[in-house]
């Protein structure tokens, strides 16, 4: 029996590409070995066990799920059917995914191998495409599981509950819920939310650091903290980058440049949104015109003769012009109908 | 003129049996002339008898139940004939909106005269009437179920050859009269020598002979699926029944006052609140209204969105209890419903104020706070008397005489607002300010 | 007794008062505010000659009716106002959780209007308030200016706040809203602000806490101050600032102001539980902490005081941030709420809390919105930036500040641009006065506009080198000529520039007014209520449907029929149909929201026995279909479907309501979105094209409709109206009954 099992894995093993390829041969290795073992130990579990990462969770890849569903199972499968793809964009993937994992590795350390009743299995959209369409998964994030099954292959008949993921939505933290979920299939789980250490000492060890050095320069630190240019740069930029709409990139994630099947698109027409370079151009034109009304302010005084005023002063005036209709011209494009005109000079 | 006097007489005795309520009384009977099951006549007299008065048309006369959208009866009795549909005046929709404005509805079939109407009106209730030609049978005893028992506690007879009903989910509706377990219904005509059980049309109870209905306004219906059911002892309990004789139940007036007798009012939460709940039985042997005996059996439910409290009556009719902890929009809900009584429903929604702000004890009261109301009067207090020392001792900035340090009292004057003010955040500047 | 200079005295000295000149300069001042003021409010008039004195959509509908209740029943009564005809059957506390600011303040002005003898309604003042407002808030913003730099800065930002579309946005006549008196207040907190750091002053101090109270009574945004105020004195702080008058004005200002925001009831303890407020307490302990340092200093030997500082503020800084955790963790602080959140992490508010998504004054702004609301100001705003970084007083240092954050928020919230606005009035000005200073100085005038600043810089420095004997920190600026004053004095000599320069900012500050006035008319003074459209040859209609809607519940149903509808027409019907409704703008309670949602989304056989759970006698829905109107519920249908989904998952699923991946309405969607109840309603005997979401509609695509019965659809089919069936008196199910009617 133990060399029937031992032969399956060699099976799945063959084809695995898994990080965990050097435990499962050491694995491997123990049993050829020790072969003699009592068979009615020799689980799938045991298989199971050999797959699972350091963080409690199984990640999927086809063969592993071949293997799990091939097999009779005495356990339960908790599976997170997901995927971290940009373009799917799921958000709520992102922001569960992270406590499936805790839960998952909360479970590994308060349960020995043999006491373990429960398996969390991680399918990514991407390395899982075959598992998805045999096991009929037709969205994400889904938490299914599967009961302990004894007859082979019927996958879908398996299926014990979906949890549709709108069942955690209201709550910042999925922790609790997913513990919920988990105790009528007798698995309990206690929250041990450890003090983070690490990051405590690796936050005093930035301070320290940055104090000592900081102390070591203190004179020219100081001097910095104290440069009014530094100040009046940063205030400056943030400024007109904010009133550019440089929050709203952000926050919105738009795409630097909008393309029409030929050609890069600078501008947006739509009033509402914008591309991240609007932004740019928008701020470039606001610095350029506060740039030149500072200097007419503080400059052009302080030249000597009034021909050279008149001269700074007229090529001010001239460039404020043109930049200015620059920039209503280019609102005019997101903007329908604006009736107010400057020259009629646009780049947009 | 015997029979007259006969009918004077019975209709006295009659009256020292039951008496109709005053808006039930109206009664019409059509019938066909060729339903020779029923003595028409005879059952007119009765009913006359009784106190009420009987028009009785056949259907060939098209009796209106309706007239510009008013009722004309309040109790209709519709013995089918061999006619297969009543005409354009006595529709089913004629008949389900009789009962919408209040009438009351009996109706018979039976396997022989088994008009389409009928079966439409049943169809609508919920149930099913067998289609003509079926006939109730029982062939080893004369028992039969009776299943309501505050309206026919009992029942037995020979009804072999009765129309039958099969009940649908309508849950409104009463089995009155069902056959025996013995007993199946199957068409007798059809009858052929390998009649098997899936011809046969209901088994046992499900032959139901007698259906009542009482829609959720209290108009009452019944069918039944033989004459013999408006006969005797069973006839007179169905149409005193369906005629709102028996087991008429009215509700008064339902109140809700507050602690000072005040009603209609907003109420506060926690407030001590009675309701009572006036509710009367037709009494048919006096004709008259009397407060209804089982009041301790009607439920009131205090509810928003879900119940708060259910509390059963005291026999009095009222109840006292207290608002609950929570402000909203709370309804008097009462809902009675017993099988074979009237329905009596009553929904009062009254406003749960919260707490006013005037409402709360004030703080020398709570001997808690006295700790802290004493912490503000002494600040006080000591600020007060800062200020007044500080006015009152002589100016040391102007000769600097009493100066240790010339620095400390130059700004004294000039800062004088602000320690001032950063006194009266506390008093920690007051001991510093008295040394100088 | 030099000492006794008050600062107030010197606070009032600008002008040479008693010299003819002075005198009609003043009168000159006099007549250009108000001229300022004037063309502040007559352009705000625009919504009511364009459509007619009513009240705008939505909040100021509550906000009226709230007022109209103030003054029927008075204060106390206010105070304590349950109201129990909205979000039935929860109802509302309503005195309790709002801003009474706003209704005080109109209650007294009708108040002092009937009193003075003037019958007018208490509609019109609502109506009329924020213009009004806007007039003050022009004054406040050249107060504040006017201490910045001098008068004509004043003057100049009293005409841009007042003429900037991004404040018009929000006080256009009818626009009976919060915002409408706090930008007046906010304005004048911060005036009293720079006043009382400016000169020490308790009583300023007090009078910027009064104001911060009237603020804190009026407009949920008063956090804006509560943070921006100890930010300026922390950077101050920072910037080695410290001041006996800094520590004056601030301690005056946060103790009285707490103690006085707490006395409204919706802020409560707030003030000293949320996190929001967090930075005001902790800058009042850090200023106490470095008061006590600074009389350390006086004391003790220099080098024992360094050792005194570092141990104590490693000490303190550790406590602090220790004690405030523990706190929050311990449940005694409370945690940041939700909206305040969305300021922070946009996606917070995206995952969590799609109410608050929903809403599209939550969104970030696209940098259109800030030109549509700013024009050319938005460049004139980093100038002004630039100038007051180049002078940095104290004052300045606050200016600062407050642009960059207001900068900040206002790119993440649509609705910030608000209190974005004076800042950016007054940073304008300041640039465009620094160029005519510079520019524009011809003899005499600039002389008397100029006295202004030296002499209150004069008594300013008087004051300080006084102080300066106690002042243990005191590293100000050096015995130098101010920047400002330094503009002044070397001008360009040149004519030409002279002319061009100030020509070409004329031209733009021309072109600011014209933008504003176009903004206006063609953006902000559509009531809402009432929408033009124009018919195809070009003639201008009005689309009354609401009122007309509003109106026939009003005049046909019971007096206590329950209306449901989508939140945001629950303040309109409350207030002009003055029915009960379920759930309202004043989004309190998610789950209601979610319940009304989800009526709407699952199909009449799960919703009816929702519809009699609530109590429901109609239902109210906006049907854009016939007239193009893109506002309508079919397409807010998604944030309901939303909203409901995430409490009932397992009744409302969102994917369910797609065909294909896409929001499809009509025959070819999928089942959930063809027999939800929304979609039965809006379509309901519509055949023909549906414009907003351009699908063909036919007979067939809402074969039956059964627990409710139309009773009502507007004469453009915007509003439709159905009545909620009672149970069928015979026990049938409500299909069935419903079909045997229609035989």
């Amino acid at each position: 029996m133990a060399v029937v099992m031992a032969k399956a894995r060699q099976d799945i093993h063959a084809s695995d590409y898994s990080s965990n390829v050097n435990v499962m041969f050491v694995l491997q290795l123990l049993f050829g070995l020790l072969g003699l073992l009592p068979a009615c130990i020799a689980s799938s579990s045991d298989l199971l066990d050999s797959y699972v990462s350091n963080d409690g969770v199984i990640y999927a890849d086809d063969q592993i799920i071949q293997a799990i569903f091939a097999q009779e199972r005495n356990f339960t499968l908790c599976a997170l059917f997901t995927t971290e793809r940009e373009s799917v964009n799921c958000q709520f993937c992102k922001v569960f995914a992270p406590d499936f994992k805790l839960v998952a590795s909360l479970y590994d350390k308060q349960t020995t191998d043999s006491e373990k009743e429960m398996y969390f299995l991680y399918v990514d959209l991407d390395s899982n495409r075959e598992a998805f369409k045999t096991l009929g998964m037709t969205h994400v994030p889904n938490l299914v599981f599967y009961p302990p099954a004894t007859a082979k292959g019927d996958i879908k008949r398996g299926l014990l509950a979906e949890h549709k993921f709108t069942t955690f939505l209201r709550d910042d933290s999925q922790v609790d819920v997913l513990i919920d979920i988990l105790k009528p299939y007798g698995v309990n789980i206690e929250i041990v939310t450890e003090f983070p250490w690490s990051k405590l000492i690796e936050a005093i060890g930035l301070a320290i650091i940055t104090i000592v050095v900081g102390f070591a320069f203190r004179e020219k630190v100081l001097k910095l903290w104290r440069n009014k240019k530094i100040w009046l740069a940063i205030s400056l930029m943030s400024v007109i980058m904010f009133i550019s709409g440089h929050m709203y990139n952000v926050t919105r994630g738009t795409k630097f440049m909008g393309y029409n099947g030929k050609d890069y698109v600078l501008i947006d027409p739509s009033f509402q949104s914008q591309f991240a370079v609007e932004t740019q151009i928008v701020a470039v034109l606001y610095s350029s015109l506060a740039f030149i009304a500072i200097g007419m302010i503080k400059l052009v005084s302080q030249l000597k003769t009034r021909s050279a005023q008149s001269l700074a002063t007229i090529i001010c005036s001239l460039a404020l012009l043109v930049i200015c209709s620059i920039l209503i011209n280019l609102f005019k494009v997101k903007s329908y109908g604006f009736p107010i005109s400057l020259l009629p000079i646009s780049l947009f | 003129m015997v029979s007259r006097l006969l009918t004077i007489l019975l209709a006295l005795c009659a009256s020292v049996l039951a008496i109709p309520p005053p808006e039930s009384q109206r009664v019409l009977i059509v019938h066909d002339e060729a339903n020779s099951d029923l003595d028409v006549q005879s059952l007119g007299a009765d009913l006359v008898s009784r106190g009420y008065n009987v028009d009785v048309a056949q259907f060939t006369q098209h009796p209106q139940l309706l007239h510009f959208g008013e009722r004309v009866y309040d109790n209709v009795l519709i013995l089918s004939g061999k006619l297969k549909a009543f005409g354009k005046t006595l529709r089913a929709a004629d008949f389900l909106q009789h009962m919408k404005l209040g009438g009351n509805l009996l109706m018979l079939s039976t396997p022989k005269h088994n008009p389409s109407t009928v079966r439409e009106v049943a169809d609508q209730l919920g149930f099913t009437v067998a289609p003509k030609g079926v006939e109730y049978a029982n062939d080893f005893n004369n028992d039969l179920v009776a299943h309501q028992a505050y309206i026919i506690p009992e029942a037995s007879g020979d009804l072999n050859g009765a129309s039958v009903a099969k009940l649908g989910d309508n849950e409104l509706l009463l089995p009155l009269i069902s056959g025996a377990p013995t007993s199946y219904s199957f068409n007798r005509m059809k009858q052929a020598a390998n009649t098997t059980v899936s011809d046969v049309f209901a088994l046992g109870e499900d032959n139901t002979l007698a259906v009542g209905l009482q829609t959720l306004s209290n108009s009452r219906f019944a069918w039944i699926g033989s004459p013999e059911l408006l006969k005797g002892e069973i006839g007179n309990k169905l149409t005193s029944w369906v005629f709102k004789e028996m087991n008429n139940l009215r509700l008064v007036k339902a109140t809700h006052v507050n602690e000072l007798g005040e009603s209609d009012v907003f109420y506060q939460v926690n407030e001590p609140v009675v309701y009572c709940a006036q509710v009367e039985e037709w009494d048919p042997k006096d004709g008259k209204w009397y407060a209804y005996l089982y009041r301790d059996e009607i439920q009131l439910e205090l509810r928003m969105l879900d119940p708060y409290y259910r509390l059963n009556l005291k026999r009095t009719g009222c109840i006292a209890f207290n608002m609950p902890d929570q402000y909203g929009m709370f309804t008097f809900h009462l809902d009675y419903k017993t099988p074979g009584f009237s329905f009596l429903k009553d929904d009062q929604i009254v406003t749960v104020l919260q707490r006013s702000n005037d409402a709360w004890d004030r703080s020398w009261t709570i001997t808690n706070s006295w700790v802290y109301l004493g912490g503000v009067t002494t600040s006080v207090m000591g600020f007060m008397a800062f200020v007044v020392l500080y006015l009152a001792a002589p100016s040391v900035g102007t000769d600097g005489t009493e100066s240790t340090d010339g620095k400390v009292e130059k700004a004294s004057s000039q800062t004088k607002k602000a320690e001032s003010s950063s006194a009266s955040t506390g008093t920690k500047s007051e001991p510093k300010k008295k040394k100088s | 007794m030099s000492a006794e200079t008050t600062p107030l005295q010197t606070a009032v000295l600008p002008e040479k008062r008693g010299t003819k000149h002075g005198k009609l300069l003043r009168v000159i001042k006099f007549i250009i505010l108000s001229s300022i003021a004037a063309a502040a409010v007559s352009m705000r008039l625009y919504s009511v000659l364009r459509f007619e004195s009513i009240i705008h959509e939505y909040d100021p509908w509550f906000n009226f009716r709230a007022t109209k209740y103030l003054s029927e029943h008075g204060y106390q009564k206010f105070l304590n106002w349950f109201d129990n005809r909205s979000w039935y059957p929860l109802g509302r506390v309503t005195g309790g959780t709002l801003f009474p600011g706003l209704m005080v303040t109109s209650n007294i002005v009708h108040k002092l209007l009937l009193f003075l003898g003037l019958p007018v309604d208490i509609r019109e003042v609502c109506v009329l308030f924020a213009p009004a407002f806007s007039g003050l808030t022009a004054y406040f913003t050249y107060l504040l200016t006017r201490e910045m730099k001098d008068d004509v800065s004043g003057m100049l930002a009293a005409l841009f706040v007042g003429m900037a579309p991004g404040y018009i946005s929000r006080s256009v006549a009818g626009s009976y809203d919060n915002e409408a008196i706090s930008i007046t207040l906010l304005m004048a907190t911060f005036y009293f602000w720079i006043k009382a750091v400016k000169i020490g002053s308790v009583l300023y101090a007090s009078i910027c806490a009064l104001s911060y109270f009237y603020m804190v009574s009026a407009w949920g945004g008063y956090v804006f101050i509560t943070n921006m105020i100890p930010l300026h004195v922390f950077v101050l702080l920072l910037m080695g600032r410290y001041h006996a008058r800094l520590y004056t004005a601030y301690c005056t200002w946060y103790s009285l102001g707490t103690l006085a925001s707490m006395q409204i009831p919706f802020v409560g303890t707030l003030p000293v539980k949320g996190s929001e407020h967090m930075s005001a307490l902790g800058v009042f302990g850090l200023l106490q902490i470095v008061a006590f340092a600074s009389f350390l200093k006086s004391k003790v030997t220099p080098k024992q005081f360094k050792l005194t500082v570092i141990t104590s503020t490693v000490a303190i800084i550790a406590l602090s941030a220790f004690g405030l955790v523990a706190l929050t963790y311990a449940g005694i602080v409370l945690p940041w709420t939700g909206r305040f959140y969305s300021l922070w992490d946009t996606n917070y508010a995206k995952i969590h809390i799609p109410i608050i998504a929903s809403v599209s004054e939550h969104q970030p702004t696209p940098w259109t919105s800030f030109f549509m609301d700013l024009s050319v100001l938005t460049w004139f705003f980093p100038v002004g930036v630039y100038l007051a970084i180049q002078e940095l007083r104290d004052e300045h240092v606050f200016l600062i500040v407050y642009a960059v954050f207001a900068s900040y928020f206002s790119g993440v919230m649509v609705r910030l641009v608000l209190t974005l606005t004076p800042i950016v009035a007054v940073c304008s000005a300041i640039a465009i006065s620094a160029l005519l200073d510079v520019y524009n100085t011809s003899g005499s005038e600039k002389e008397t506009v100029d006295t202004n600043t030296p002499i209150a810089e004069k008594s300013d420095k008087t004051t300080k080198s006084k102080a300066k004997v106690t002042k243990v920190n005191d590293d100000a600026k050096p015995d130098q000529v101010s920047f400002f004053d330094s503009l002044g004095r070397k001008t360009v000599g040149s004519t030409l520039s002279r002319i061009l320069a100030v020509s070409s900012f004329a031209l733009y500050i021309i072109m600011f007014v014209k933008q504003s006035d176009y903004v206006t008319e063609s953006a902000y003074s559509s009531p809402s209520v009432v929408l033009s459209s124009s018919s195809p040859d070009g003639q201008t209609f009005l689309i009354d449907d609401f009122r007309e809607a509003y109106y026939w519940l009003r005049m046909n149903t019971d007096e206590d029929a329950k209306i449901l509808s989508w939140w945001d027409y629950g303040y309109q019907i409350g207030g002009m149909a003055d029915r009960t409704t379920l759930v309202d703008n004043n989004t309190w309670n998610n789950t209601h929201i979610g319940m009304v949602g989800r009526i709407m989304s699952v199909d009449e056989d799960r919703a009816y026995p929702l519809l009699l759970q609530h109590d429901v006698d109609y239902i109210l829905i906006i049907f854009g279909g016939a007239i193009n109107f893109n506002g309508d519920d079919l397409n807010k249908f998604l944030w309901m479907i939303r909203i409901s989904g995430g409490i009932w998952p397992e009744e409302v699923k969102e994917s369910d309501y797609y065909t294909n991946g896409y929001y499809q309405v009509g025959s070819d969607s999928s089942d959930a979105m063809r027999n939800s109840l929304l979609h039965k309603m809006s379509f309901w005997r519509f055949q023909g094209m549906d414009r907003p979401r351009r699908v063909k509609i036919d007979a067939n695509t809402v074969p039956s409709l059964d627990i409710v019965e139309e009773a009502y659809t507007s004469a453009n089919w915007m509003v439709r109206i159905y009545r909620v069936k009672k149970p069928d008196e015979f026990g049938r199910d409500l299909h069935k009954a419903t079909a045997f009617d229609n035989k």
